[in-house]
């Protein structure tokens, strides 16, 4: 059989297949496009709505993107949906949400950043962008400064409760007649302090020096001490005895029970040298005679310490005794600089944090650039699209268990099949020719 | 149609183009395969295979080549005895060139065993579409085993067949296709004639 002749005849057997199983074919394309008609027409159509923002960067590096923050990841954070959600009043799941969202980080040397948001309804999809998009915005700002407007916060209430104070303190000072003092928290005031703060600070400072000598003389003492006994050489011989008398009597330990009669000569020899040690100590001691230059040069700081501290505590006294009996008019105007003191010291800090957070929001911020319009246009195909696609695929499945099922048929119809079953060839296939083949060949009006 | 010597033809089956295209084709490879003188039977593992058919066609082309041709049937329930057919054929083989022997079904009778070492050549016809069977797988073997030859196979569509066999069923004689014979060889045909009429 010439390939020609191979190609026509598998072609007359292609069709012979889909006319035998027609009706199977019909069926089947039948069935599966009434379910995929219903399945599309039930699938809501979705709409797509997109906002751009513009992530500020105050970076000096020509990538924006490389130090911003993962931003994608905020858009779709709880944090940001849930604020949307309340803001907008919408119902939508926080879960649904998520799955409608994209949001893709900036490109390369992009400071553009897209966001999606796909619903079923036009409306709807473009508030929900552009609800994220402000909502972006603003967090991003949060995050950049969360820290330092909390410093601000608790800062500005301080202040505030020191200026009601000064208030307090200055109408006091006029209503006894005081020189007017004025309340501007802005002007400089006099910075020295009360005399009782200082000699407090001199004291604390004095006592500090005190004890620092006391335990330098007492580790002087000790150096001397053991320079003595190391020049003395009974103490150094005594010494050594006891420790092999020591030596001698752990091993008689380990070796012999308690019982063993050797173990009390050795216990008492040990508690003899011990006692000689220590009488030779003492007398060496004793004979050294003067301290040592260093043991002199503490004991003498020492001293000068112990004195400022006890003067510094006798001058205490005195103020505060003078302070006890002062009148209410200096010990407003006392007061006064105390809180004014307090006061500026609170000013600073709130204007170093001012700075701070001005400094971070330097680092960059998120501005919504181009907000979503509600559009017509549809996510995906359109239904008719969809049903001739399905069409065509549920007719290539038709078609394939038209001949799936001629390839299950068991029933003898192709010559490998015949061939196979009697393992002899097929001579000759007996078939009354068709009406088109009469037409074809000129002979029309035979019956069959 | 009714031939010059009385036999009466089937025009139905033989005139359409297709089926005498295949008829010729299976003619020539069965002189091809056996030459002549040669008797051919036709069997099947089923009833209604369209072994009369196939029959009928081979001898109808055989005939129209100028051969002589004899085409005669053998009903199932009959049985004959080994010499008997032996005689038979042997006479057949010379007074045609080409004897077309319309068998029973495989396995129904055992004159088809008995046929198959005398014969020359063995056609096995099958229907187009119907479900193969276990004598289908053993028939062939079968046949080689008791000495027979199988030369190929026939396949018949159904409607085919079935048209043949309406039209069959329409003609009051019996298909045949052959010369005058001589006395003796009138008396063999004879006895295989009077099965077959029994038959119709």
């Amino acid at each position: 059989m010439t390939p020609s002749q191979q190609i026509v005849g598998n072609i007359r057997n292609a069709f012979g297949v889909i006319r035998r199983h027609s009706l199977l074919i019909a069926a089947v394309f039948s069935v599966l496009l009434a379910v995929s008609i219903i399945v599309i027409s039930k699938t809501p159509r979705t709409y797509e709505a997109t906002a751009n923002v513009l992530v500020v960067n105050g970076n000096s590096r020509n990538d924006p993107t490389l130090s911003s923050l993962d931003l994608p990841s905020i858009v779709g954070s709880t944090v940001v949906l849930e604020r949307v959600q309340r803001k907008l009043g919408i119902t939508t799941p926080l879960l649904t949400m998520k799955k409608s969202l994209v949001a893709k980080p900036p490109a390369y040397r992009s400071g553009i950043m897209r966001i999606q948001y796909a619903d079923s309804d036009r409306d709807r999809a473009a508030k929900v962008v552009n609800g994220i998009a402000d909502e972006l915005a603003s967090y991003y700002t949060e995050l950049s400064t969360a820290r330092y407007d909390d410093d601000l916060r608790a800062l500005d209430v301080e202040i505030y409760r020191q200026k009601k104070r000064l208030e307090s303190i200055d109408r006091q000072l006029k209503a006894q007649g005081g020189e007017d003092l004025t309340t501007d928290v802005d002007q400089d005031g006099d910075a020295s302090g009360s005399q009782v703060g200082n000699l407090r600070s001199q004291r604390t400072l004095a006592y500090a020096d005190l004890q620092g000598d006391i335990a330098h003389a007492q580790a002087a003492t000790i150096d001397a001490q053991r320079d003595i006994l190391l020049g003395d050489p009974l103490y150094q011989e005594l010494q050594s005895s006891l420790t092999k008398a020591s030596a001698d009597l752990a091993d008689a330990r380990l070796r012999y029970t308690p019982q063993y009669p050797g173990l009390s000569a050795l216990q008492n020899r040990v508690d003899s040298l011990k006692a000689a040690i220590a009488q030779e100590s003492a007398k060496a001691l004793n004979n050294a005679g003067s301290a040592s230059p260093d043991e002199l040069k503490a004991q003498a700081s020492a001293q000068a310490n112990r004195a400022k501290v006890i003067a510094l505590d006798q001058e205490l006294a005195a103020e505060n005794k003078k302070l006890s009996v002062a009148s209410p008019l200096e010990q407003l105007r006392l007061e006064r600089q105390e809180v004014f003191h307090e006061y500026q010291s609170v000013a600073a800090r709130r204007a170093t944090s001012l700075a701070d957070r001005a400094d971070a929001l330097s680092l960059g911020s998120v501005e919504v650039v181009d907000r979503a319009i509600p559009s017509e246009e549809q996510t995906g195909m359109g239904r008719i699209r969809l049903t001739l696609i399905a069409a065509v695929v549920i007719s290539i499945v038709a078609f394939g268990s038209a001949f799936l099922a001629d390839q299950l048929d068991p029933s003898l119809r192709r010559i490998t099949q015949i061939e196979g079953l009697y393992g002899k060839p097929l001579i000759a296939t007996l078939r009354r020719t068709s009406r088109q083949e009469r037409l074809l060949i000129g002979k029309p009006n035979e019956q069959s | 149609m009714n031939n010059r010597d009385g036999t009466h033809t089937l025009v139905n089956v033989a005139t359409d183009p297709g089926l005498n295209k295949q008829a010729q084709l299976l003619s020539a490879r069965v002189e091809a395969e056996l030459g002549k003188p040669a008797v051919v039977m036709i069997t099947s593992a089923c009833a209604g295979d369209g072994k009369s058919l196939t029959a009928y066609l081979l001898a109808a082309s055989l005939e129209k080549y100028n051969h002589r041709v004899s085409l005669m049937e053998i009903p199932n329930e009959e049985e004959t005895s080994h010499e008997q057919l032996s005689a038979f054929l042997e006479k057949m083989h010379s007074n045609y060139d080409f004897t077309v022997i319309d068998a029973a079904t495989f396995l129904k009778s055992n004159t088809v065993l008995s046929l198959a070492r005398l014969v020359d050549g063995i056609l096995v016809a099958v229907r187009i579409g119907r479900a193969p069977t276990a004598d289908d797988e053993s028939m062939v073997g079968i046949l080689e085993e008791f000495g027979g030859n199988v030369v190929g196979v026939v396949a018949a569509e159904a409607d085919t067949i079935a048209n043949f066999e309406r039209a069959r069923g329409e003609g009051p004689a019996v298909t045949r296709l052959q010369p005058r014979l001589n006395a003796e060889q009138n008396s063999a045909q004879a006895l295989m004639a009077a099965r077959a009429e029994r038959m119709l």
